[in-house]
């Protein structure tokens, strides 16, 4: 399975992928909403999107939009992954179409049942 | 800092005699990481000292701390998912047409731990089964712990909590924030009872229950614990009631009053009719 | 506003045995020396609440912070990923600190620097939460602190 990890920081971006191999995904990294589009036109369809919250050029929650509103990946699930964690933000992301949500700082154990929630896990 | 042979063997003799635990030579390490904070907080120079405290006199606040500390409280949110799954397509709706007549459901669950089991009982039926709103249901959450009960009362859970197993949906239909944490609306915490319980010592007086959850408890204990305990289950179990265990936990070869039921994924004991 | 030191040593110590693995003990007779080379973090938060989370640790410390993060050699590791890691744990310590502060309130990109003798100052604001950790006999320090006025 194919993991596309947005995020601006290279280090979360290094322990996202460290993290998503050790469950047995393949990764791509993007730094934020806009690059990870591109890579999505590159090369897509991915299962699994992981992604920050804020990022400079496109915010987490507009890539979400956009992913969710242009049908350009529709089965790809989207986990947000951000120290964001107001519940209204937290309501708002999913509303926007985030599959899942997992606050940081965050544990490998509670980013695989997160994925098993939404039907992500692997054997 | 190690401890004494001696005195480790004091402190297994204490957890068997007080919480039927068990534990294996070798676990001198956990015992060591374990009660030297509880040594601390009681002023003890060290385990030696501790252990001479407990030897001498004995006082039960420290027993209690030492039983406590000693108790492993690992637990999540819809911990391994699959049980919960069936809880939803057989248990609940099977006890819900055995039970149409009197509208009464009682369930226990007796390792309660921080509450994460019991609250996940409550979100499922909560979310899934609005037709027992009219129900007179009870439901019973025990802990050898009073730190876990206490825990389990107050219901506020960090944000490494929340994330382990917490569908977000769920998190924000129950819980509100509160500073750092996370806090279990009333309308869920109202509807569970939360009490201390020792499954190694004679029980309080359960009545007949529809449903126990005994998860992740009795991979501490020996063949004879287990065998009491699952006997003391059949009696308060009506014929055809549910049992749920741990998933490397089975009745198999300790009792043979369970009949044992596959669903999805899930593995569900039932007590035997006749 | 104040904010328990308690709080902040919470969260300092729970986001690095999360990301890192990495035991800090809250102290609080010593501070981090930055006699030397050290790493120096800084996230502003603006709205309800206004000031800033520094983290200053020497060097050292952070490298092998950040080796444990990446799982990787110190070595091994450049200075800019080294200072990305102490960057990303200020960023984790000012998300989670911040919701226990008034809200709403939105927390900066992660500024960095690095150098002997360092010290960051956030200009018209006071210290209101000081703590230092202790990890393998290495100091850092942990200040948040609001724009004067605030207090
Ligand atoms: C690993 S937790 C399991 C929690 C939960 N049932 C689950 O599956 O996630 C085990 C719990 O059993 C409790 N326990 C251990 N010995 C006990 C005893 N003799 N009587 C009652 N509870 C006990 C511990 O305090 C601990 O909270």
């Amino acid at each position: 399975m194919k993991a596309l990890i947005v995020d601006d920081s290279r280090a979360m971006r290094m322990i996202l992928a460290r993290t998503l191999k050790e469950l047995g995904f393949d990764t791509v990294e993007a730094l934020h909403g806009g690059d990870a589009l591109e890579q999505i036109a590159v090369c897509g369809p991915f299962d699994l999107a992981i992604v920050d919250w804020n990022m400079p050029e496109m915010d987490g929650l507009e890539f979400v939009r956009r992913v969710r509103g242009t049908h350009c990946a529709d089965s790809m699930r989207i986990v947000m992954v951000t120290t964001e964690s107001e519940a209204e933000r937290v309501a708002a992301a999913l509303s926007a179409g985030a599959d899942e949500y997992v606050m940081k700082p965050f544990t490998k154990d509670a980013l695989s049942s997160k994925l098993e929630i939404i039907g992500l896990a692997l054997p | 800092m190690s401890i004494q042979t001696a005195d480790f063997d004091y402190v297994r003799t204490l957890l068997r005699e007080r919480a039927a635990i068990v534990l294996e030579p070798g676990k001198e390490y956990l015992v060591e990481a374990r009660l030297l904070p509880v040594a601390r907080s009681f002023g003890c120079e060290g385990l030696g000292d501790l252990v001479r405290r407990l030897r001498f006199g004995g006082e039960a606040p420290l027993v209690t701390r030492v039983v406590e500390a000693m108790t492993t409280n690992e637990t999540s949110w819809f911990r391994d998912l699959h049980p919960f799954d069936a809880l939803a397509t057989m248990v609940i709706p099977d006890t819900i047409r055995v039970r149409a007549g009197e509208k009464r459901l009682r369930m226990w669950c007796g390792a309660a731990s921080s509450g994460q089991e019991p609250y996940t009982v409550l979100m499922v039926l909560a979310e899934k089964f609005p037709e027992l709103a009219g129900w007179n249901i009870e439901f019973l959450a025990t802990d050898i712990s009073s730190e876990m009960v206490a825990k389990c009362n107050a219901g506020r859970y960090s944000q490494l909590e929340m994330n382990r197993g917490m569908p977000t949906p769920l998190l924000l239909k129950y819980f509100e924030r509160d500073g750092l944490d996370w806090k279990v609306r009333d309308e869920l915490r109202k509807r569970v009872t939360f009490r201390t319980m020792n499954l190694a010592a004679p029980w309080p007086s359960l009545g007949t229950l529809d449903v126990v959850f005994l998860r992740n408890v009795m991979i501490y204990f020996d063949v004879p614990t287990k065998r009491s305990i699952l006997a003391g289950i059949r009696r308060v179990l009506r014929p055809g009631g549910w049992l749920f265990l741990g998933s490397a936990e089975s009745t198999l070869g300790l009792d043979d009053g369970f009949e044992r039921v596959t669903e999805g994924k899930a593995v569900v004991y039932r007590n035997r009719k006749d | 506003m104040r904010i328990e030191t308690e709080t902040l040593e919470q969260v300092v110590t729970e986001v690095l045995a999360t990301m890192t693995g990495v035991v800090a003990f809250p102290v609080s007779d010593v501070r981090a020396s930055t006699a030397r080379r050290s790493v120096a973090a800084c996230i502003h938060l603006t709205g309800a609440y206004t000031g800033a989370v520094v983290i200053t640790m020497p060097e050292e410390l952070g490298r092998r912070i950040a080796a444990s993060m990446f799982a990787a050699d110190p070595g091994a590791l450049s200075d800019g990923e080294v200072m990305d890691a102490v960057g990303e744990i200020a960023n984790m310590v000012a998300g989670s600190v911040r919701s226990a502060l008034p809200m709403p309130n939105t927390i900066s990109l992660p500024s960095v620097s690095e150098g002997t003798g360092l010290r960051m100052d956030v200009p018209g604001s006071v210290a209101v939460a000081t703590t230092s950790f202790v990890v393998d006999g290495d100091v850092f320090d942990v200040v948040l602190s609001a724009r004067a006025g605030e207090v």
